[in-house]
């Protein structure tokens, strides 16, 4: 399946990656090409075949409810690029 | 041999009578990490005081009785692994900055018992690559041929393990990350079965692939890490309850009347013809002490590459939409508003091949797209489970033999401008990581240039006995593994 520049700039919104006008066609290009070679899979036939998301089968474990974590605020905030009053400072989103 | 640095067994040893201190193994190691790595770029982050004052306790430890065998032994560590207050990047100008709160699972069960962490190894950024040029700190050069890449994306724990700047080192692999680069550098290298290790405190690339494994000079020491590595852990939900046997007892075990698959498939077309002869000595090697040969077919083999290259992209681009600017990691400059603020600081942060992949796994899972890609990846990746565990039954087999790449290290440059060609170099090890199943590389030759060649072993779900095994008794009874690059400028 090929791929368009319009569905190249569509997918870099949704992944919330600027992509400069002039690499729109590279990777438009590279895409496509790597799209090429998932199109082998088309004639598997996998009806009936459960999808795999794991592998190993297994329930997901249940711990106990209760706190583990005790404040690490000023731990979890020494990396922010940007922080005031004990929270994570982003710029203002409604003007 | 490099006499220089022991192996994690013989520096146990020379710990254990007294011959040697932790101290003075670190600084030997420290010494050779200054004077050799300029040329590798093996580390990221080379932390000295943290590992004398580590090995200092270590002997004191060793002092008061308490020691075990990993106690005092320097490690490197891949930059992947969260390392409480000692820098962590993943490769990335993302994560250039980045002091992790909190220490990885793996990590603190070695520092637990005693091992010494040298410093963070080079990677290819957040591990999408095969050559350890998607590094932003550059790539790792081959210590057989500094020309030429140690592979990836765990390129910088290989290196070091061959270049002698550690006494072994920790990988992770999502499609062959431990095992190609150990077979491009002479080394031995182990991926567990899924869930074996704990993933707490690793970087995510694509949680259903990502495992943690030894990097090392032989399967002995191997088994010696995974011993202290493995096990379950209340902080990975994903890691095994299942009690971790005694790998030491596995090494022992005799090979006679073992039964090992050869597939059809891994022989084919793209196969280095003289890749192929070292596998076909391997075989014959394996005869001669007494194990059962079977020629096996793996018919979805083919299907891997499209299936992993899917799945892995699907899985990362969730994984990393973390990477928002906001509560770690690199941010863009003045931003305008929040959306300019995501999009710029995610296309400052990561490099070329993070964005492809993150671009292609957006794409396979939006709308419209989902069921004809992911879905049907998921779908083929029961396929490709299936037929291992079909052959392993029908077979009756201990572990699977193949090549662990179809070709000896490649040139820096030579594949990086193409990613389909880069993709197409983890065809005989992604399968594993599809299937989950545990599988290491070890050495079995040199080719005309005096490269290194690797063999793979792949064993039954938590049956990484086998494969020590096997691995065991193949060193023993031939001398690859103890070949060394020496030391080059």
């Amino acid at each position: 399946m090929s791929i368009t520049e319009q569905t190249i700039r569509h997918v870099a919104t949704l992944a919330r990656l600027e992509i400069p006008p002039e690499e729109i066609p590279v990777y438009t290009g590279q895409l496509s090409r790597i799209l090429e070679l998932m199109e082998q899979l088309r004639a598997i036939p996998t009806e009936g075949i459960d999808p795999m998301s794991h592998a190993v089968e297994m329930t997901i474990p249940q711990r106990e409810d209760r706190v583990v974590n005790t404040d690490q605020r000023d731990l979890m905030l020494s990396n922010a690029p940007d922080q005031a009053e004990g929270c994570f400072r982003v710029p203002k989103i409604i003007e | 041999m490099d006499a220089a640095i022991p192996t994690l067994a013989q520096a146990a040893r020379a710990l254990a009578t007294g011959e040697l201190s932790s101290v003075e193994l670190t600084r030997a190691c420290l010494e050779r990490i200054e004077r050799l790595d300029p040329s590798l770029n093996a580390f990221i982050t080379v932390d000295a005081p943290g590992a004398l004052a580590a090995a200092e306790q270590a002997d004191q430890r060793r002092a008061r009785g308490e020691a075990n065998p990993l106690t005092g032994i320097p490690l490197a560590i891949k930059d992947l692994f969260c390392t409480k207050g000692l820098r962590t990047t993943c490769g990335s100008r993302m994560l250039e900055g980045f002091l992790p709160p909190y220490e990885s699972t793996v990590t603190a069960r070695l520092r637990a018992a005693g091992a010494v962490v040298l410093g963070k190894t080079n990677m290819d950024e957040f591990a999408m690559g095969s050559s350890n040029e998607t590094s932003f700190f550059g790539p790792v050069a081959n210590p057989w041929d500094r020309t030429r890449t140690p592979g990836g994306s765990s390129g910088g724990s290989a290196a070091a393990v061959a270049a002698g700047l550690c006494v072994a080192s920790i990988g992770t692999d999502t499609g062959g990350s431990i095992r190609q680069p150990a077979a491009m550098t002479g080394i031995t290298g182990l991926k567990p079965t899924y869930g074996r290790v704990s993933r707490f405190g690793m970087v995510a690339f694509a949680s259903s692939l990502d495992q943690a494994g030894p990097m090392t000079r032989d399967i002995r020491d191997a088994a010696m890490l995974l011993q202290e590595m493995a096990g379950h852990d209340p902080m990975d939900s994903t890691a095994i309850d299942t009690p971790v046997p005694d790998y030491g007892a596995a090494l022992e075990r005799s090979v006679r009347g073992l039964r090992i698959g050869v597939p059809e498939e891994y022989f084919g077309e793209g196969l280095h013809p003289e890749v192929r002869a070292a596998i076909e000595q391997v075989t014959r090697v394996y005869r001669e002490l007494g194990a059962d040969l079977c020629p096996i077919s793996l018919p979805m083999t083919r299907h891997a590459i499209p299936t992993y290259y899917i799945i892995a992209p699907a899985e990362a681009s969730s994984n990393l939409a973390r990477y928002d600017g906001i509560r770690f990691g690199h941010r863009c400059d003045q931003p305008k508003d929040l959306k300019d603020l995501y999009a710029r600081t995610r296309a400052e942060g990561f490099g070329a091949e993070v964005k492809r992949r993150i671009m292609l796994g957006t794409y396979v899972l939006s709308s419209g797209y989902y069921d004809a890609y992911y879905r049907k990846a998921q779908r083929v990746r029961r396929l490709i489970a299936e037929d291992f565990a079909r052959a392993f039954r029908e077979h009756d087999l201990a572990v699977i033999l193949t090549p662990t790449a179809p070709e000896t290290a490649f040139r820096l440059g030579e594949k990086n401008q193409d990613p389909v060609s880069m993709y197409l170099s983890d065809i005989y090890t992604i399968n594993v990581n599809l299937a989950g199943l545990p599988a290491a590389s070890l050495p079995c030759g040199l080719d005309a240039r005096g490269l290194p060649i690797g063999f793979q072993l792949i064993g039954r779900p938590l049956d990484e006995a086998a494969i020590l095994t096997a691995g065991h008794a193949y060193q023993q009874a031939t001398q690859w593994h103890l070949a060394s690059p020496g030391e080059q400028p």
